[in-house]
């Protein structure tokens, strides 16, 4: 059996920068992954760092987040974002493009000023725009937008190269990764956490569970069920052009979001959802979806109506029952973490950071209290009450 | 070939309108078309290219038949009795997906721009395959072509030789056919060189036995080749191409002793046999046939073309059969199939048909599996790709930029792509992905690789041509 | 199989200009574009987005993209499955 301080369950973004911070503190960490690192949803993600309230509803979902709370936490994650570009040898290709979020109609528009309000308070810079202003600033824009709004700090980082830039960082700093190795089981003997995997066990005295949509199958081999509401949604790209699009895109109402990459292609998403959810394998693009999705784009850049969409993928995100973030201990079993839900990308270094902070039994910069697992916690038993 | 699947639904459960849909206008498309077509089936052929025709058929342009003739005249002949029959023909039509509920096509007309929904209850997937490719250093000039290109250049092309000089360069039986269209054009053939060694005089005697007929071809194009004083070279690997001012200089390691060999020339077409069109089958979910050395995706198949899924049928080279003859065996024993799901059987006429072609597809089948074994490409014929090599030609990317990351991908060719752009281009790894599974198989012989997973669309199309389909009038509704 | 050169080939055949990268040609209308471009040693017909080379028709089936260039309409297109039109300007895709 292989000892380490720390045992991180899973490879995405959450457990690569997770583990570049534990590491950075000299803390002994074994990183387990299922199949490669950052194949799951932090692969597959348009990679937006979202600054600016977020719409609440991606296409089809039921229960709109509370975007408002979110607010300080975005503004928090963004500084961090600046943090981690200096930390990390290798170019993760981070840009603050600034985001424009546009309004098709007067509720919308009203909407857009709200919540321009709510950022206000949370110290988010922005700024609104009238039509004209908006076209001025971006002249792609189509008819039908009549209100907008620009953050500054609104960008995107290449997820492609910043999961495995922190988890090789992570590795010079002392990580031990073990990928294609499954967790089938999680135990506990006195105050040790014993990982199974299909390769064999590991010690620990802290576990951390960041298994994206997999989280509540995990947490259940502790006999801890929580409400999820995993989904698989959807991503589009067209093929490199020049540069055209300066800014992030996206839609007071609807799941929508485009930019312009430094490889030159155009990214289109929006969270519309896939035909199914086939967790482990790859769940079906939905051509209703793409339909959707591109049809709303054309309307907001016109241009891309003669712009070649290259390919579409699905990825699958571990939204929660109640659509926010989830992260903390498990109350009743010491040592056990979890972090996930919606936006983790964005989330990625705040919650290394809060996480590292509860590990070690600090205070974090952010409070957390209110996203912890209790309230998605459905039965409750004590590990004595089973193997 | 698996045995004949499970019964499929019978002919009470289908709908009034069995209106057959085939995708592909080569030999065996064309075949089943007009088998169905003559017994009063509606019939919608969809051919990307500006006429029917496929690989083998291909047309020459209108122009140019008026300026040299007409070519491969039993292919104009088939086509125009279809034409006549009245199946509808969608022609610069490329299918790039299929809907939610899997049963229309999603078909871009390249000429308008557009795409359309084309309804089936029934569906032959006749999409043929395309050259396989390993890179060499400097394969991107642009003297390097396929076998393919070359051969319908001098053919469907009508070029003037000019006194030209090309190499051929790959493996397999139609490298020979190319030399030989090559030759009668008057192109003069610097070399072929096959990567194995089928050509030993122990092979054409077993040939001469058991398929008398295709040893009289083989000994055609080996005699064409010999009177044509061009060198036929076995078991050498391209290794590098450079241009010269008016041509090209290429470099071949003999795998035995290691000696190289520098071939002058001016043109280098270069192909390892072919890889099956095969990605409407794959978003379909049809489950695979009996595995490849490359990993390449075949359908299972029952004789008739049948797959996994009800009502699709899959022939010619897509389902792993070469040849044009074979895609038209297939082509009438799927037709065949189909009028009895729709019609019963009828008269004794049809069963005399589907007898001779019955029985001609387990000759055919039985040759095929005689070439496979024959030309059976061991991963260590290819090379390592020396660092200089271009692997993805859209994306850029060296084989040096494999460093690294082929150690820690365990195989998988998915995280290769991740890290290193690899197969992200337009040609979404149709000409680098089989070599990258060849190399990352060279690195975990035991992995199965399953290649680079398919999505819509299956190849780049206009966004407003995909949201075209968004407007109702666009369905394309056909009545049977 | 030989070809027949100059078979009925005597019948009315429509000259057009084709422009190619900014150079004017004479070629007769319906003539396979591959066959006008090799025949006439135009051997570019895309660049390289990444790598900036030149690159020529490779497959010739319409799987390689290698091929594509853009017409006087700004609309991309495929060398290996055309025919030339009436007036054609072509641009190499990629420049
Ligand atoms: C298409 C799409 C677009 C998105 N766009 C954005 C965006 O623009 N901005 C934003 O902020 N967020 C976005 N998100 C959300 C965000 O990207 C993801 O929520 C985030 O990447 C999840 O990271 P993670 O590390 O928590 O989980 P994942 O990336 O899902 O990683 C979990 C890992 O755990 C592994 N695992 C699971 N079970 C086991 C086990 N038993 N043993 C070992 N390993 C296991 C999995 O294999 C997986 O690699 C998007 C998500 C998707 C799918
Ligand atoms: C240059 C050349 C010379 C050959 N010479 C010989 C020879 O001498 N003897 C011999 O026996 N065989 C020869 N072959 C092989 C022969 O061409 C094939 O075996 C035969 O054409 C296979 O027929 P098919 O109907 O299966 O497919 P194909 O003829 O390949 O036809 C498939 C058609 O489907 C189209 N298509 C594919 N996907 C889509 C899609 N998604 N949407 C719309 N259309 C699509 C393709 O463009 C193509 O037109 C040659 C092949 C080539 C390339
Ligand atoms: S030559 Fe390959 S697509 Fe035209």
């Amino acid at each position: 059996m292989v000892n380490s301080d720390v045992i991180i369950i899973g490879g995405g973004i959450l457990g690569a920068a997770l583990a570049f911070e534990l590491t950075k503190e000299s803390i002994g960490v074994q990183l387990i992954e299922r199949s490669s690192i950052s194949r799951e949803g932090s692969g597959a993600t348009a990679g937006n760092l979202h600054i600016q309230a977020v719409h609440t509803r991606r296409p089809g979902q039921v229960i709109a987040l509370d975007n408002v709370r979110l607010l300080p936490l975005q503004i928090a994650a963004s500084r961090l974002w600046d943090v981690v570009e200096e930390e990390l040898p290798e170019d993760i290709e981070l840009r603050r493009t600034g985001g424009l979020t546009v309004a098709e109609s007067e509720p919308q528009g009203e909407e857009i000023l709200l919540k321009r309000r709510h950022e206000i308070e949370a110290g988010i810079p922005g700024e609104i725009l009238a039509s004209d202003e908006a076209r001025r600033l971006l002249p792609e824009l189509g008819d039908s937008v009549q209100l907008a709004e620009f953050c500054p700090l609104d960008g995107y980082v290449n997820p492609l190269k910043v999961t495995p830039a922190w988890m090789r960082a992570a590795i010079r700093q002392g990580l031990t990764l073990r990928t294609h190795e499954e967790v089938l089981n999680i135990s506990k003997v006195g105050s040790s956490w014993i990982v199974g995997t299909s390769n064999g066990q590991y010690a620990c005295s802290t576990l951390v569970i960041v298994g994206g949509p997999w989280m509540d199958r995990i947490l259940s081999m502790v006999r801890v069920s929580i409400r999820m509401n995993p989904v698989a949604i959807q991503m589009h790209v067209t093929e490199r052009m020049a540069p055209r699009l300066p800014f992030l895109v996206q839609h007071i109402a609807e799941g929508m979001s485009i930019k312009q990459v430094t490889a030159g292609q155009i990214m289109i998403g929006g969270g519309w959802p896939a035909q199914n959810l086939a967790l482990g394998k790859t769940s079906d693009v939905s051509v209703e979806s793409v339909i959707g999705n591109l049809s709303q784009a054309v309307r907001i850049l016109p241009f891309l109506r003669n712009v070649r969409l290259l390919r579409s993928w699905s990825g699958a995100l571990g939204a929660t029952a109640d659509e926010m973030p989830i992260i903390g201990e498990v109350p009743g079993l010491e040592g056990l973490f979890v972090a996930g839900g919606t936006y983790a990308f964005t989330f990625a270094p705040l919650w290394a950071k809060t996480l590292l902070a509860l590990i070690l039994r600090r205070t974090p910069e952010v409070d957390v209290s209110d996203l912890g697992v209790g309230r998605l916690m459905n039965i409750y038993k004590s590990k004595t009450s089973g193997g | 070939m698996a045995d004949e699947l499970e019964p499929l639904g019978r002919s009470s459960e289908m709908k009034a309108n069995n209106h057959v849909v085939i995708i592909g206008g080569g030999p065996g498309g064309l075949a089943a078309a007009k088998t169905l077509a003559r017994k009063g089936v509606s019939v919608t052929i969809i051919d990307e290219n500006p006429d029917l025709g496929g690989q083998y058929y291909r047309r020459r342009t209108k122009g140019t038949t008026e300026l040299v003739g007409d070519y491969r005249v039993d292919g104009t002949h088939l086509i125009s009795s279809v034409k006549k029959l009245g199946c509808t023909i969608l022609t610069d039509s490329y299918v790039w997906g299929i809907s939610n509920d899997k049963r229309s096509l999603l078909v871009e007309n390249s000429l308008l721009g557009k795409s359309t929904r084309v309804n089936f209850d029934f569906l032959i997937v006749a999409s043929g395959g395309h050259e396989i490719q390993y890179p060499f250093t400097n394969w991107q000039s642009t003297k390097v072509m396929t076998p393919g290109m070359l051969s319908r250049l001098v053919t469907v092309d009508a070029i003037e030789p000019n006194g030209r000089r090309a190499i051929l360069v790959g493996s397999g039986p139609f490298l020979l056919a190319v030399t030989s269209h090559l030759i009668d054009s008057g192109v003069v053939v610097d070399g072929v060189f096959e990567l194995t060694r089928p050509y030993r005089l122990t092979v054409f005697s077993m040939l001469a036995v058991f398929f008398p007929a295709k040893c009289a071809q083989f000994l055609h194009y080996r005699f064409k080749l010999f009177s044509n004083g061009v060198k036929l070279t076995q078991g050498s690997r391209l290794r590098s191409v450079q241009d010269s001012y008016d041509g090209i200089t290429a470099t071949f390691d003999k795998r035995s002793g290691g000696e190289q060999v520098v071939v002058e020339s001016q043109l280098l077409g270069v192909g390892y046999g072919f890889k099956p069109n095969s990605e409407v089958l794959e978003i379909l979910n049809v489950e695979r046939g009996e595995s490849t050395s490359f990993g390449h995706f075949y359908p299972r198949v029952d004789r008739y073309g049948r797959t996994s899924q009800q009502n699709v049928f899959a022939i010619g080279e897509v389902s792993g059969i070469e040849g044009f003859k074979s895609a038209m065996v297939g082509g009438v024993l799927s037709g065949q199939r189909i009028l009895r799901d729709i019609k019963g059987v009828k008269g004794f006429a049809s069963m005399y048909v589907t007898l001779v072609h019955y029985l001609r597809s387990i000759y055919e089948e039985l040759f095929a599996k005689f070439l496979k074994k024959l030309y059976r490409i061991d991963l260590e014929d290819f090379p390592l790709l020396d660092p200089e090599v271009l692997l993805c030609r859209c994306e850029g990317v060296y084989a040096s930029e494999l460093d690294g990351v082929l150690s820690q991908c365990e195989s998988d060719m998915a995280y290769v792509k991740a890290e290193t752009r690899i197969g992200m281009g337009l040609c979404q790894g149709r000409m680098c992905g089989t070599a990258l599974g060849i190399i990352v198989k060279k690195k975990y012989p035991k992995s199965i690789s399953p290649g680079f997973s398919i999505r819509i669309p299956f190849r780049p199309v206009a966004i407003g041509s995909i949201i075209a389909l968004e407007s109702e009038e666009n369905r394309d509704y056909i009545d049977g | 199989m030989s070809l027949e050169y100059g078979a009925s080939s005597s019948e009315i055949r429509e000259v057009t200009q084709l422009v190619v990268n900014g150079k004017s040609y004479d070629a007769c209308v319906g003539e396979s574009l591959l066959g006008f471009l090799f025949q006439n040693g135009i051997s570019s017909t895309s660049v390289n987005l990444v790598t900036k080379e030149v690159r020529f028709a490779f497959c010739g089936m319409g799987m390689c993209s290698e091929c594509e260039m853009i017409d006087e309409n700004g609309s991309i297109l495929r060398v290996c499955q055309t025919s030339i039109r009436r007036n054609m300007t072509l641009t190499s895709r990629g420049i």
